[in-house]
């Protein structure tokens, strides 16, 4: 898979995920009594505008599809195709909407099992709130593994939801190791098995964005 | 390198805060008192969650190509993703597990 290619499907996803996070959070926060307003009508804003984004650039890839030039091979129309071959199969966004949903559920559950680790005992709407809300705020630009967005993300919508500070905070701590910890020490042990080092990826996005632009060029941005 | 500027600023100031906000003493009782046997319990479910993601991924990734933009697949094709018409065969290139296929019999796609 090329690099713009590539790039179309994670922003694709990116989105699909972000759509399908705001709106458990927002149908959670409808149907708990203890959520505040903020959280509720924040959480709509970020549902509807993840949805209105999709729909721009969707019918903006329908355009380039249409134009002539968006048919020669080159890193813009490979970003678009990402976007075209999903109209080809609209079923796979209402599914990969469906799979982001339960994704952030499971993960909402993962809170919950944490919090009780800690001997701390919430409802499952506040688990699911805080797991929404600290994914939230991990959208904000931040260190690797948003290491303080989203922590003080999850530790608001906790405090929102009539949790101490401290408590909250502990619960997004713990959370987050648990998150990132294994999935930074598996990452660690599998690329040496599949047989792929910083190296092969660093010459992989070269050639890619060598090949996307079609003119022997990188791409703006990547140096051999 | 602006975008990391950025970043470390908005992670340093969320970490400020907090530090300020947050019984440290408390946060470290609880903590160091977490049951561990729930912690292994909740990477458990993060693996069932990432495993979701993944087929997400592929059902998002699988469809960035329209069917008649993807390359004829070849026989000889020993290294593709499965259901992946797009061929890595390279000489002497190493072909990584999830790409190693058995070659496609004559007159199949």
């Amino acid at each position: 898979m090329g690099g713009p290619e590539t790039l179309g499907s994670v922003a694709l996803e990116r989105i699909l995920d972000a759509g399908a996070l705001a709106a458990v959070a927002a149908l959670t926060s409808i149907g708990s009594r203890l959520a505040p307003s903020w959280l509720t009508q924040g959480s709509i804003v970020i549902a509807v505008s993840a949805i209105t984004i999709l729909g721009t650039v969707y019918l903006i890839g329908i355009a380039a599809r249409r134009r002539p030039a968006a048919r020669s091979v080159n890193a813009g129309s490979m970003f678009w195709r990402a976007w075209i071959g999903v109209r080809a199969n609209p079923r796979a966004i209402a599914v990969s909407s469906a799979l982001s949903a339960i994704a952030w559920c499971i993960d909402g559950i993962t809170v919950l099992i944490i919090a009780r680790a800690l001997g701390i005992e919430f409802g499952w709407e506040v688990a699911m709130l805080i797991a929404t809300g600290a994914a939230l705020g991990a959208i904000l630009p931040s260190a690797p593994a948003a290491i303080g967005t989203f922590h003080i993300a999850g530790t608001a919508v906790g405090v929102a939801m009539g949790l101490s500070t401290s408590t909250a905070l502990a619960v997004v701590v713990l959370w987050h190791a648990a998150t990132v910890v294994p999935l930074v020490v598996a990452g660690a042990i599998s690329t040496p098995i599949v047989g792929i080092g910083m190296r092969d990826l660093r010459a992989a996005t070269i050639r890619n964005a060598t090949r996307s632009t079609g003119s022997g060029r990188p791409l703006p941005g990547v140096y051999p | 390198m602006f975008a990391a500027i950025v970043g470390a600023v908005m992670s340093g100031v969320s970490i400020w805060v907090l530090a300020g906000a947050v019984d440290l003493s408390t946060l470290g009782e609880l903590l160091g008192g977490a049951e561990l046997a729930l912690v292994g319990a909740a990477i458990g479910t993060l693996t069932l969650s990432m495993i979701v993601r993944t087929v997400r991924w592929w059902t998002t990734s699988g469809h960035d190509l329209p069917t008649r933009h993807r390359p004829k697949p070849t026989s000889h094709c020993t290294c593709r993703l499965r259901n992946q018409h797009r061929c890595s065969d390279a000489p002497g290139r190493h072909c990584p597990w999830p790409y190693r296929v058995p070659p496609i019999p004559n007159g199949r796609t």
